[in-house]
């Protein structure tokens, strides 16, 4: 196929993206030599790629990284996750970026650099689109002089940064869209570890094993907002409501405000909580428009507590998925059960188990007679290596029940899993 | 105001001559994804049959069909389809058409199918002839020698 235009071919190279495949596909004829020289724009050097990288010293990746990326010209995305390299060294890591500098669009790089690069500093601003950084140190942010007009979405995991320099980057950044801070090391100046950040652009936020005495997140326009595995004392959200999408998985806070405006909330997703019931329902009664509902390994903070269905059904009618996962104890089950109002929308319904028991069975039916017009029902229940009798004989029970149930609602798929 | 105006550029119908003389009656909508068809419509607007001499009635057919119905499932079974010839024909009428978002869907189902091959087997895919001399070569796999070491036979 002669006839491929030679950007055509860098298109295909960049698409073939692994470094080692592109030098490879390179060697075939001066065309294609051509085009990985003039017309490639993305190349990665990553050890999921390629094992062999695993083999080599630091030495020999530098040196081979330096070389294949300096055949290069016009490159807009470098990627280089190594991840079983220790460090590169300073000068190899400031040449890749010194090189990109004018046309690179986005940077993914996840070793430790020794001594410690100031990356923001040395990598081109003007077009960068994407930042994803882990394992390095950000310090001395000066948001007059380095401004990153183009920059949608950052990434941050085991980086060290400053609360104030944290701040000072996400302000530096007038067109960010999404945030992602994984593990960071905070560094504070004073005794309580706070964190603030404002960005009217901001659409996204995730926030990852964080642990903060205060978080205020200041985003007018966000609409999805995701933290897992942080232990917070204050987390709040200033903005105008446009939050769609919320979820908190294994987080401990005991004040959380995500504002007064939830009517534009579509998905609440909370796991691994302890829920306070009265204040969770009155964050979250008013957003009828909800669609998606979910509620696993949740526990409530007054055990006479329970998620009832009449709440549910009257509070979100356009709810089309509901997931919930729960003790479900005796007293509770009926409470949990009573009224009649039907879950009009519900088409997928998924309910688990951490001890199975014939309460979960009947807790079962009780939902589906309430969800008429139910396509798909997921089970997910937990079973213990080590099975006793007891175990084994309550497991049939539940195989019994669910096929007798299922036998009565023929509209409704079942699928089962466990783990 | 703006929904007449789609409705009446949506149901004008275009007509599109392949290189071996295949008719294609468009949408306007349609056609106007291939830019250089937009191209030629912004100069001629009169234009009802527009000559598209380098790509043969099989393909545009194809391509057509993509426009219609591209999306992200679509898009991933589309590659699944066509053997290295036709998805190389493909990306040269995608080329010529200047149609971004096919030639994106087949440049990736093409690098998928070279992925983890040696420089021989490439070749042999994309029918390149070898133009470099020994010595050239030769030096290439020196330079290179990292990204040669236990290349799979294929």
């Amino acid at each position: 196929m002669e006839n491929l235009p030679v950007e055509v071919i860098g298109n295909i190279l960049s698409h073939l993206k692994a470094a080692r495949d592109v030098v490879i596909a390179s060697a075939t004829c001066k065309k294609w030599r051509i085009a990985c020289c003039k017309h490639l724009h993305t190349i990665s050097f990553s050890s999921n790629d390629w094992s062999v990288y695993r083999d080599m010293t630091t030495t020999r990746l530098e040196i081979l990284i330096t070389q294949t990326i300096f055949q290069t010209s016009g490159l807009q995305s470098l990627s280089i996750l190594m991840e079983d390299v220790d460090e590169f060294s300073a000068s190899a890591v400031i040449a890749w970026l010194m090189y990109t500098r004018e046309t690179l669009r986005q940077l993914f790089y996840n070793v430790k650099t020794m001594p410690n690069v100031n990356i923001l500093e040395i990598c081109g601003r003007h077009k960068l689109e994407i930042l994803d950084l882990a394992h390095n140190s950000i310090v001395g942010v000066e948001p007059n002089y380095q401004r990153f007009p183009c920059l949608k979405s950052l990434s941050l995991s085991y980086v060290s940064i400053s609360a104030l320099d944290l701040n000072l980057l996400v302000s530096a950044c007038p067109r960010i869209e999404v945030l992602e801070l994984v593990n960071p090391e905070i560094a504070m100046s004073d005794a309580q570890v706070s964190v603030e950040l404002s960005s009217s652009t901001l659409k996204s936020v995730y926030v990852e094993a964080i642990s903060l005495d205060k978080f205020i997140l200041e985003a007018d326009g966000i609409e999805c907002l995701h933290l897992k595995d942080c232990a917070l004392e204050d987390f709040e959200l200033i903005g105008k409501g446009t939050l769609k999408n919320f979820r908190i998985d294994d987080v401990s806070v005991i004040h959380l405000d995500i504002g007064e405006i939830v009517e534009n909330l579509e998905t609440v997703d909370i796991s691994n909580f302890t829920i306070i019931w009265p204040k969770f329902y009155q964050m979250i009664s008013r957003s009828s428009n909800l669609k998606r509902l979910r509620l696993w390994d949740v526990m409530f903070d007054d055990e006479d507590e329970v998620v009832d269905l009449e709440t549910i059904a009257t509070c979100f009618p356009h709810l089309t998925h509901l997931s919930l996962s729960y003790d479900v104890r005796d007293g509770v089950l009926h409470y949990s059960l009573q009224g009649s109002s039907y879950l009009e929308n519900v088409v997928v319904l998924e309910l688990g188990w951490n001890v199975i028991n014939d309460l979960f069975s009947q807790w079962v039916e009780g939902l589906l007679k309430r969800c008429p017009i139910l396509k798909k029902l997921v089970i997910y229940g937990v079973v213990s290596e080590a099975k006793s009798d007891e175990e084994c004989k309550m497991l049939a029970n539940f195989t019994t029940s669910m096929v007798e149930l299922m036998r009565r609602y023929t509209d409704v798929d079942p699928h089962f899993k466990f783990e | 105001m703006a929904e007449e105006k789609s409705q009446a550029s949506s149901s004008k119908m275009l007509t599109l001559k392949a290189s071996d003389g295949v008719l294609f009656e468009v949408e306007l909508n349609i056609a106007k994804e291939m830019k250089t068809v937009q191209a030629y419509i912004d100069d001629c607007e009169d234009i009802e049959t527009i000559p598209i001499p380098n790509v043969l009635g099989k393909h545009l057919a194809i391509v057509i069909e993509y426009i219609k119905k591209t999306n992200e499932e679509y898009d991933a079974e589309f590659e699944k389809q066509w053997n290295m010839d036709d998805l190389q024909l493909l990306l040269l009428a995608a080329n010529y058409l200047n149609i971004s978002g096919l030639q994106e869907c087949l440049c990736k189902a093409i690098a998928k199918r070279i992925e983890n091959k040696s420089p021989e087997y490439v070749r042999k895919v994309f029918n390149i002839e070898n133009d470099h001399s020994p010595e050239e070569e030769a030096k290439l796999r020196k330079e290179y020698k990292w990204a040669f070491e236990g290349v799979d036979k294929d």
